[in-house]
């Protein structure tokens, strides 16, 4: 079975969308519900797989202050992002403690579905199917046609292709999903015994109208597999049907030309199976389906006794594989000498990371590698690479960065020196205690006042001026007295006197409580005074400590990223290694197979040469 | 497996010149190898170099988070700091082409959007347009949306919003989502508390 489900890996080559995560189904215009910004922001860089930032924007919420609302599905989001960083230890352990803490059923079934998908993709299938069968409820609409497209895998895996038919009907009718199973199911149908089933599925498939690169793409894989399926039941005119729908531009024309070509010659028309064949060998191209035709043309022309042709054409295909294999030794030496490597880093610099797949890298090695390229395994190690270069990158960005935050840590608290005579004069003690002296001093003259209801102590300056001119007048007609009859005077004066007084007296009331109510607004006063003084000798405190605690924090931090960096650029160099053995491991195994082929073709030569010599 | 399936050229070199049969090896060959597609990269994988790389990964996460939450401290503290977000709901009737910020008057902030981040907007995901320093008190802050309106029609809308900062930090979230009673889009702003 793990066989099985590896050939829906390796064969229809669905893995780059099948990789693609719970959230980040391919071409999906879900909308996700954001109610935390943090959240909300770890998702834009989740979309645009950019995993580092991402899984960065998760951790700083989590440490640092910022209110998390949406904590169950960040820590989902988290989970299935180190999986897609390579973090799979991680990635395991979140899952679990998601689906053994008290978190809610939504979570828990999409924790089920991620568990499985985590398992499915490490081929462990029969875990991944167990985990899909705790899901007690229908997920999310996309979520839910991935969770069936699995089901639809795992079926097929067991050949119970009923099942794998009941949960490929489960998926959205139009989808992406939906499409990848029914080729699945075709795929897996027509090469086992179930062909009218499968025909129907892949035939329907082949002639599905589609503006989008992706079906495109997987209408023309459809067209090819039914197209040589039919062939080898013997329906080469079916077959026919098949090729011809396949795009000329696309990448599988050459299968699809080859294909053709088999197609008339198995209804005996060899000259018009020579077309596609001629054809593909006049594109000059280094792969399986050329290198096919090149040895297809004789043979045929063999089959047709036409010897002698046959000899020219089994020449012909002996000198392109002797060229084949110079310019593959040729592009031996471009990759050693660092040119797939080099491509692959201007790539980086041209496209985003996980669009290899999308923008193969421009180099004379590419075309040659193809095959390798296509494969999931070669994919992960140059996105691993990628991954590499970019952590470079990060840690230049911070080995740039630091000196200033260092500055900025020094300018502050030079900014913070200069501020603090100012900040020690406002909180000058003795100040205050003068200040709360001269108010206990006011409170007990008001206290005294008050117990002798000291009217006249509350006196306006004017009062006071008008008391005073009166004391004087009151001594000046004294001393008139014996010389002058002041009795009109003396009396004015005692009506004025008494009206006064009468008036400072009845207003002592609203004087007092006036008097009190300043008492009051002073005692506000100094207690904020106070809490002002002792607000500042707590902010220097904690400036401080504050400064000291920025220093601990960057300090260190220099001979950290200088180590990682040290780091980065040995693993850089081994991964480069790396792919570079795979690369050139590839392009020898196309030697290998070339050789084997111009063998083949010279001693076809010599055969040919023996029997018409014999006749 | 059948990845494992013998390379054409084995065949066809113990099919012993039979070439009666060639034509049929050759498509077998063919089919097999069509759908075998893929070479197995990770059989001589060096684990050596996968879990230097995952405990790399892992120290560089660890460092990252440190270092974006000290440049984050450092330089814009608490009671002053204040970002602006840009989410979008569904986004139909309008495709967003870049935004300028400005805040009293100054532009902070401009950005062209790509394929890829318009997306993941459209998905749901929030980017931050701007993080700085705001003293407390009243600021206007104005977003100015520049795209192809409905009928494909250019677009320029504005959107203003007045805060009043406080010593906490602040959070101000644009929103662009289609008014379909209008068929038109609505941009919307508001303080997060």
């Amino acid at each position: 079975m793990q066989s099985l489900c590896k050939f829906f890996y390796y064969g229809l080559g669905i893995t780059a969308v099948f990789i693609a995560g719970t959230i980040q189904a391919s071409g999906s215009a879900l909308q996700h519900r954001v109610e935390d910004l943090a959240y909300g922001q770890a998702l834009f860089h989740y979309f645009q797989q950019n995993e580092l930032p991402a899984i960065t924007q998760l951790l700083v919420a989590k440490q640092g202050s910022r209110t998390q609302t949406q904590i169950e599905e960040s820590e989902l989001l988290l989970a299935d992002l180190y999986y897609s960083y390579g973090l799979y230890r991680e990635s395991g352990m979140l899952f679990s403690r998601l689906q053994e803490e008290d978190t809610s059923a939504g979570i828990k079934n999409r924790v089920w579905f991620n568990l499985a998908r985590l398992n499915y993709d490490q081929g462990q299938y029969d875990t991944a199917r167990e985990l899909l069968a705790k899901i007690d409820d229908v997920l999310p609409v996309q979520i839910e046609s991935e969770r069936q497209y699995l089901l639809t895998n795992l079926y097929l895996g067991n050949m119970q292709y009923q099942q794998a038919v009941d949960a490929s009907r489960g998926i959205t009718a139009g989808s992406v999903w939906r499409a990848y199973a029914d080729y699945n199911l075709g795929v897996s149908m027509v090469e086992n015994n179930q062909f009218d089933q499968g025909k129907e599925l892949l035939d329907s498939l082949g002639r599905m109208p589609t503006d989008s690169i992706e079906m495109t793409a997987l209408r023309d894989q459809a067209n090819l597999a039914l197209g040589f399926s039919l062939l080898r039941r013997s329906k080469p005119e079916a077959a026919l049907a098949n090729f011809s729908r396949i795009r000329l531009q696309g990448p599988l024309s050459h299968k699809a030309l080859l294909g053709a070509g088999w197609a008339w010659s198995r209804l005996d028309n060899f000259d018009r199976a020579l077309v596609p064949w001629l054809e593909l060998t006049r594109q000059n191209s280094i792969d399986i389906a050329t290198q096919e035709a090149l040895l297809a043309i004789p043979t045929t022309l063999e089959q047709d006794r036409q010897s002698q042709l046959a000899v020219k054409y089994f020449e012909l295909a002996a000198d392109q594989f002797d060229l084949q294999l110079v310019v593959l030794d040729e592009v031996v030496t471009s990759i050693r000498q660092g040119e797939v490597i080099a491509a692959l880093q201007q790539n980086r610099l041209v496209n985003s990371p996980g669009r290899f797949d999308q923008a193969p890298p421009p180099s004379v090695a590419a075309p040659y590698l193809y095959i390798l390229m296509a494969s999931e395994a070669f994919e992960q190690e140059v996105r691993r690479y990628q991954e590499l270069l970019d952590i470079r990158i990060m840690l230049a960005h911070w080995d740039g960065n630091l000196p200033t935050l260092d500055l900025m840590l020094i300018e502050r608290r030079k900014n913070f020196e200069q501020k603090l005579p100012l900040l020690e004069q406002s909180n000058d003690l003795p100040t205050l205690t003068n200040l709360q002296r001269s108010r206990e001093n006011y409170a007990s003259k008001l206290n005294d006042i008050e117990t002798r209801q000291d009217y006249l102590s509350l006196a306006s300056v004017d009062e006071k001026q008008q008391l005073q001119r009166l004391d004087r007048i009151a001594l000046g007609l004294n001393k008139l007295r014996d010389r002058k009859n002041t009795d009109s005077e003396a009396d004015m004066h005692r009506l004025l006197s008494g009206l006064l007084d009468w008036q400072i007296s009845t207003d002592y009331a609203p004087r007092l409580w006036q008097a009190r109510k300043q008492l009051h607004a002073l005692d506000r006063a100094m207690l904020e005074s106070e809490q002002r003084a002792q607000s500042l000798a707590q902010l220097t405190d904690l400036s401080r400590a504050r400064f000291a605690e920025f220093e601990h924090r960057i300090d260190g931090q220099d001979a950290r990223i200088k180590n990682l960096y040290e780091r980065v650029g040995r693993l850089i160099n081994r991964q480069e290694s790396r792919i570079n053995r795979l690369a050139i491991s590839a392009i020898q195994q196309q030697q290998q197979r070339i050789i084997q082929l111009r063998l083949n073709a010279r001693y076809s030569v010599a055969r040919l040469y023996d029997s018409l010599v014999s006749e | 497996m059948i990845n494992q399936i013998p390379p054409f050229a084995t065949i066809f070199t113990s099919s012993a010149m039979k070439f009666i049969n060639l034509s049929k090896l050759l498509l077998l060959t063919l089919i097999l190898g069509f759908l075998a597609t893929g070479v197995n990269a990770s059989e001589d994988s060096d684990e050596t170099l996968e879990s230097s790389i995952e405990s790399l990964k892992k120290e560089v996460l660890s460092l990252n988070r440190d270092l974006f939450i000290l440049e984050e401290d450092l330089l814009f503290p608490a009671n002053t700091q204040f970002s602006i977000f840009l989410s979008m709901n569904a986004g139909q009737l309008f495709t967003l082409d870049s935004v300028q910020l400005r805040i009293d008057d100054k532009n902070v902030a401009n950005h062209l959007y790509t394929e890829r981040e318009l997306a993941a907007l459209e998905r749901g995901g929030v980017q931050r347009l701007y993080i700085g320093n705001l003293a407390s008190g009243e600021h206007e802050i104005i977003a100015v949306f520049t795209g192809v309106g409905p009928g494909g029609r250019d677009y320029r809308r504005g959107k203003t919003i007045v805060v009043d900062k406080t010593a906490e930090p602040q959070f101000v979230e644009f929103t662009i989502i289609d008014d379909t009673s209008k068929e038109q889009p609505e941009f919307n702003a508001r303080v997060w508390e």
